[in-house]
C-alpha cells in the first residue's frame, strides 16, 4: 500500500507543479526527469555506503535488495535489456507528460493500470493460449473502467484515450517485459541484477529518449521559460522524484514479503486515491490538481470506472493458482536448473539435497493452464524421471 | 548476494491438526513461506537461516517439537534461481 500511496504523491507533485505555472508540461517533464535522475544517483550512491551488518560489510541498499552491491556497469545482455526498457519508458513518459497537461489526477492513475491488459494479451499470444473466463472478465472490467474514467462533459476524450491505449501503455508493457528479463539475468552463480541498478540505468536511457522526443515535439518558444521556472518548481520536482523512488522501494520490499499478486493488488490503491486527491486537493488549492467538472453524474461514472479497474486488477491477481512441484531426474543427469527456471510460470527453481532433486514454485492462471503451460513442458525435459505436483491451498509469508 | 542457507521442509500432519501446526509454524521468523498443499505432503515450509547450525536448531529444537506433525523431510537448497 505504501508503494501505491507514494505513486499517488508522485503524480500529485506533478499536477501541483503544472497547475501553479503556465509552463509546457513536456518542458516541465524534461526538467523533472533530469532532477529525478540526479536524485536517484544521489540515493543509490548513499545506499552504496558500506555498513557492518550481521558481522559483514554490506551496503546500506542490501536491506532493500540483497543483490545490490554498488552502482555498476552491467554486462552487455542485461544492459541491452535496460536500454530497451529505458527507450520504451521514454515513450511512455513523454505520453504521460503530454496527457497530464489536459486531464486531472483522478484519470491519470487508473490509465496506468491498462498495461496489465496488454501484458496479459501478450502472454496469451506468446503462449498461443486461450484466455480463461476470469482473464476475459478482468480484461473487460479494466478496459470498461478506463473508458468510464476518461469521460468528459462532451463525451469521450478520444485524443487522451488514443494516447493511453497506444503509445503509453503499449510502451509500458515493453518496459515491464525488458525489466523482467534484466531482473532474471544471473550475473554469476546466485547473484542477479539488482533493482536499484535497473532503476538507475533504465532511468538514464528514459531521460535521453524523452529529451530527444521533447526537443522534436515541443516548439522552441516553449523552452524560453525553463530557466525562470526551474527554481520555483525545484521543490515539486524533488518531491516527485523522492516519491517515485520510495514507491519503487516499497514495491520491491513488499515483493520480498508477499506474493506479486498481493503486492500488485494492494498497490492499485493509487487508482482509488486519485479521486479524493483531486477533489480534496482542489478544495484546498483551487485548480491545483486539474480542471474538475461540477457534474455529479460525470463523477459517478468516474467512480464506477475506478471501481471496475480496481476489481479487474485484484480479481486477476487473486485468480492465480500456485503449486509446488518436486522432480527427480534420471541417473547421470547434468544440471537442468536453468532449463526448469526458463519455463514460463516458474517463480523459483531450487536444486536440493535429499529425496528430491529439484523443487519448483510455479504460478498459473488456472489448474488447466498449470498442466498445459508448465507441467507438460517439465515432462518434455528428457532428463526428468518423476514429477509430483502439490497445489497450494493457502500460503503464508 | 545473500549467504544464507535455505531449506524446504516437507511435512505430513496428523488428521485434524493442520491449523495448530500452522499456528506454531507461523511463529518461526525463519519460516519465509508456509504453504498448505494437496498431494503427498500436507505443509511445505521454506526456511532461511544463516548456516547449517541454524538449520539444525530450527528443525530439531523448534519444528520437531510441534505437536501434530507426523513426519518431516528436509531438502537443503543447493542453488535457487528465482524471479
Amino acid at each position: 500500500m505504501g508503494s501505491g500511496i507514494f505513486r499517488t504523491f508522485s503524480v500529485a507533485f506533478d499536477f501541483l507543479a503544472l497547475n501553479t505555472t503556465t509552463l509546457n508540461p513536456v518542458v516541465f517533464g524534461f526538467m523533472s526527469q533530469w532532477v529525478s535522475f540526479i536524485v536517484v544517483v544521489g540515493l543509490v550512491l548513499f545506499l552504496s555506503i558500506p555498513k557492518k551488518m550481521d558481522g559483514r560489510n554490506l551496503p546500506l541498499g542490501f536491506r532493500l535488495d540483497p543483490d545490490f552491491g554498488r552502482i555498476r556497469f552491467l554486462p552487455k545482455k542485461p544492459m541491452m535489456y535496460l536500454i530497451a526498457a529505458g527507450f520504451f519508458a521514454g515513450i511512455s513518459t513523454t505520453t504521460y507528460y503530454f496527457m497530464i497537461g489536459s486531464t486531472n489526477a483522478s484519470s491519470v492513475l487508473p490509465y496506468g493500470q491498462l498495461v496489465i491488459v496488454y501484458l496479459l494479451i501478450a502472454d496469451l499470444f506468446a503462449e498461443k493460449d486461450t484466455p480463461t473466463i476470469i482473464e476475459i472478465q478482468c480484461i473487460t472490467s479494466i478496459l470498461l473502467g478506463v473508458l468510464l474514467v476518461g469521460v468528459t462533459p462532451g463525451g469521450f476524450d478520444l485524443g487522451t484515450l488514443a494516447l493511453v491505449l497506444i503509445p503509453m501503455n503499449i510502451s509500458s508493457a515493453f518496459v515491464t517485459f525488458y525489466q523482467r528479463k534484466a531482473k532474471r539475468y544471473e550475473l554469476r552463480s546466485g547473484l542477479k541484477v539488482d533493482s536499484l541498478n535497473i532503476r538507475l540505468w533504465s532511468l538514464l536511457v528514459l531521460n535521453l529518449t524523452f529529451s530527444i522526443l521533447a526537443l522534436v515535439l515541443v516548439p522552441p518558444q516553449n523552452w524560453n521559460s525553463m530557466t525562470i521556472t526551474f527554481l520555483p518548481l525545484l521543490g515539486f520536482m524533488i518531491g516527485s522524484a523522492v516519491a517515485t523512488f520510495l514507491s519503487l522501494v516499497f514495491y520491491v520490499r513488499a515483493l520480498g514479503r508477499g506474493s506479486m499478486s498481493v503486492v500488485n493488488s494492494l498497490s492499485s490503491i493509487s487508482v482509488v486515491l486519485g479521486i479524493p486527491l483531486t477533489l480534496i486537493g482542489n478544495l484546498i488549492i483551487p485548480g491545483a490538481f486539474g480542471e474538475i467538472s461540477a457534474d455529479t453524474f460525470l463523477w459517478m461514472l468516474r467512480v464506477f470506472g475506478v471501481i471496475l479497474v480496481v476489481i479487474g486488477v485484484i480479481a486477476l491477481q487473486a485468480a492465480d493458482v500456485r503449486s509446488i512441484v518436486t522432480i527427480k531426474v534420471k541417473r547421470q543427469t547434468g544440471d537442468i536448473l536453468p532449463a526448469l527456471f526458463d519455463i514460463k510460470g516458474v517463480e523459483s527453481a531450487s536444486a536440493v539435497a535429499g529425496l528430491h532433486d529439484y523443487i519448483l514454485s510455479i504460478k498459473s492462471r488456472s489448474l488447466g493452464k498449470t498442466r498445459s503451460n508448465i507441467l507438460r513442458k517439465i515432462q518434455t525435459i528428457p532428463e526428468v524421471s518423476e514429477v509430483e505436483t502439490m497445489v497450494i491451498l493457502r500460503e503464508f509469508r | 548476494m545473500s549467504d544464507t542457507v535455505q531449506a524446504y521442509i516437507l511435512m505430513t500432519v496428523e488428521i485434524g491438526k493442520t491449523d495448530e501446526v500452522l499456528t506454531e509454524l507461523r511463529k518461526i521468523d525463519e519460516a519465509v513461506r508456509v504453504s498448505v498443499t494437496t498431494g503427498g505432503y500436507d505443509i511445505i515450509v521454506l526456511i532461511e537461516v544463516p548456516d547449517l547450525e541454524g538449520l539444525y536448531n530450527i528443525t530439531i529444537h523448534r519444528i520437531h517439537k510441534i505437536p501434530g506433525i507426523y513426519e518431516t523431510t528436509t531438502a537443503v537448497v543447493e542453488k535457487m534461481i528465482s524471479v
